[in-house]
């Protein structure tokens, strides 16, 4: 990780990634059924379009998309590399400890029940996620807490959730299924301007904790017993990260379903390209990560349109190249 | 300063230390040494507070170790540990950087003061040309030195180092242990070193203390008092001849195979 990163460590990140988000967020703007120039869009914001339906739908559906895709790929990155240094492994993402699938029993009880509404499936999907996280720091801290224990545990809630899902699909009768395999899948059709107005406090107050504790992440990055001798004191630390970057999840997890791939890739790209140092990498995830999730969810409505791809393949097919590009190129 | 009282330790395969007592100076080196096992590693973490006694007591300055926050005590004692986690590719500077922790403010960052400590810690331990390197390009030799700057950048009256220097050849070993020497004498620096080098620790160190395998205090004092045939032969189960360096100014240990053991 060292070329790359030596030459790009400077200033230059936040312009190049404030940029290519700039793309992004008109690029999304201007895909869907309804095509429109990049002057349209401009039409539309200025007040100068007397077109009354480039004007709904910019507002009523592709901003409010638009911005929830950036808000969730910001979330999901941000958590993500918070999760990878604190549990100092890799493979963490941001459903690593249960919240996915904490989550999804919640939305999925709540399609059951018949409660499907526009905010009760956010509301239920939260409170699962949340239930789950509760319960795996509970058990973890029996251990004090140690990384291997909340993942362990992590992994088991997870897997029970699943299967009490797999047993309510079961239960349940086709259409319900096939509106709970949706959620599953992970999409951002839900967006509208209440939702985003729901999840944006959880998300930005979480992202400022966590920047505010960045230096207590790259010193979990050195060991847990090397990050209590610098004078970390490790269990507020930890509780303080795991809070954050687990309520952070879980409000965007609420409202997309599961999008996978984004939280595990988006940190180790920034890593290789600007360092670890997460005073740069949490707000450079951000930016990346909801570049990266609105490119791939405008693509997710191009490639086949009308119809739309799931998203979460959409950010594998485009992640995992370039993925494995940069680590190739990167002789470590 | 540091003051043990009838230590008690336990793991869960056993007790470690059943009623230790030691008392360390401002100002001295003292070197920990014996068989593997014996608990010199617990020791250094029991000193420092990252394990807490069953029994007895470690006060620091009058007041029990675990009594102080990990800021307050990282403020007093900064540790090099034998081998280092470089998962994550930060610079040199940064690791260094992390030094300075404890004295960060609560909100805000680091200042032009940590600033000047970094760069002259680094400058002592002759890291600074490696500044942009990231930690995953380093050698050994360098990465240890860049951990001894990040332990000075913590700025402490205290240094303990486990196995510090036992992975490094022979030149790197003598530069870090002649820069462990200077700090002592210049900033009057307490260092508190684990060490499996005898020679080495003879050499450096007001005071050895030699661990019998079962955690108890075989024989403290002065390196050529300690390091007697006897003694070591009852410790480490080993023959030794004991020579002497007039150059070093200290006592050279020479291991002798039961066949090279002379009848008596």
């Amino acid at each position: 990780m060292s070329e790359l990163a030596r030459s790009t460590r400077t200033i230059f990140w936040l312009p190049l990634l404030t940029g290519i988000l700039g793309i992004a967020f008109v690029y999304s703007l201007s895909v869907g059924p309804l095509t429109m120039s990049f002057a349209d869009l401009i039409g539309v914001f200025i007040g100068q379009s007397d077109d009354p339906t480039q004007f709904a739908v910019v507002y009523k559906i592709r901003l409010p998309r638009t911005l929830l895709a950036g808000l969730v790929g910001a979330s999901l990155s941000v958590a993500g590399a918070a999760f990878q240094a604190v549990l100092r492994n890799p493979l963490a993402d941001p459903y690593i400890l249960g919240v996915s699938g904490g989550a999804a029993l919640g939305a999925v009880t709540a399609i059951w029940l018949g409660f499907s509404a526009a905010l009760f499936l956010p509301g239920a999907a939260f409170l699962g996620a949340l239930a789950a996280l509760a319960l795996v720091y509970w058990v973890a801290q029996a251990h004090r807490g140690s990384s291997h224990t909340l993942i362990l545990s992590g992994v088991i809630v997870g897997s029970l959730a699943s299967a009490l899902l797999l047993f309510l699909l079961w239960l349940s009768p086709i259409d319900q299924t096939r509106a709970a395999i949706f959620w599953l899948t992970g999409n951002l059709s839900m967006a509208e301007f209440r939702l985003l107005s729901w999840i944006t406090p959880f998300a930005v107050i979480a992202f400022l904790v966590l920047w505010a504790e960045s230096r207590s992440l790259d010193l979990f990055t050195q060991g847990e017993e090397t990050a209590a001798d610098l004078g970390l004191s490790i269990g507020r630390a930890r509780l303080t990260i795991f809070a954050a970057a687990g309520i952070m999840t879980a409000s965007v997890v609420s409202v997309a379903g599961l999008i996978g791939f984004v939280g595990l890739t988006v940190p180790h790209i920034i890593r290789l390209l600007f360092g670890p140092a997460h005073r740069r990498l949490l707000p450079a995830s951000a930016l990346a990560g909801a570049a990266f999730l609105m490119f791939a969810d405008a693509l997710s409505r191009q490639l086949y349109a009308p119809a739309e791809i799931p998203v979460g393949v959409v950010t594998a097919l485009l992640g995992a190249p370039f993925f494995l590009y940069l680590l190739r190129l990167n002789r470590s | 300063m540091i003051q043990v009282e009838q230590l008690h330790f336990s793991y869960l395969s056993g007790p470690v230390f059943e009623g230790l007592d030691l008392t360390i100076h401002a100002g001295e080196i003292l070197s920990l040494v014996g068989p593997n096992g014996c608990g010199k590693s617990t020791f250094l973490k029991l000193l420092r507070g990252i394990l807490t006694p069953t029994m007895g007591t470690v006060r620091w300055h009058g007041k029990s170790a675990s009594s102080y926050s990990r800021r307050a005590m990282a403020k007093m004692a900064a540790v090099v540990a034998q081998s280092h986690e470089v998962n994550f590719a930060y610079s040199v500077k940064e690791l260094v950087m992390m030094g300075r922790f404890p004295y960060r403010p609560l909100l805000g960052d680091f200042t032009a003061k940590d600033l000047n400590r970094v760069d002259l810690v680094m400058a002592i331990t002759d890291v600074t040309h490696l500044s942009n390197r990231p930690a995953t390009d380093l050698s050994g030799g360098e990465l240890q030195r860049v951990m001894l700057a990040r332990a000075l950048a913590q700025d402490t009256p205290v240094l303990l180092l486990d196995e510090a220097t036992s992975h490094l050849d022979l030149i790197h070993r003598l530069t870090i242990s002649d820069l462990l020497v200077e700090l002592n004498r210049k900033s009057q620096t307490t260092i508190v070193q684990v060490s499996h080098d005898l020679d080495l620790a003879a050499e450096i160190s007001h005071r050895i203390l030699l661990f019998s395998d079962n955690g108890q205090i075989a024989a403290l004092g002065k390196p050529a008092d300690v390091f007697t045939s006897e003694k070591i032969k009852k410790v480490f189960e080993v023959d030794v001849e004991i020579g002497y360096s007039p150059n070093a100014g200290a006592p050279r240990i020479f291991p002798l195979r039961p066949s090279q053991v002379p009848e008596s």
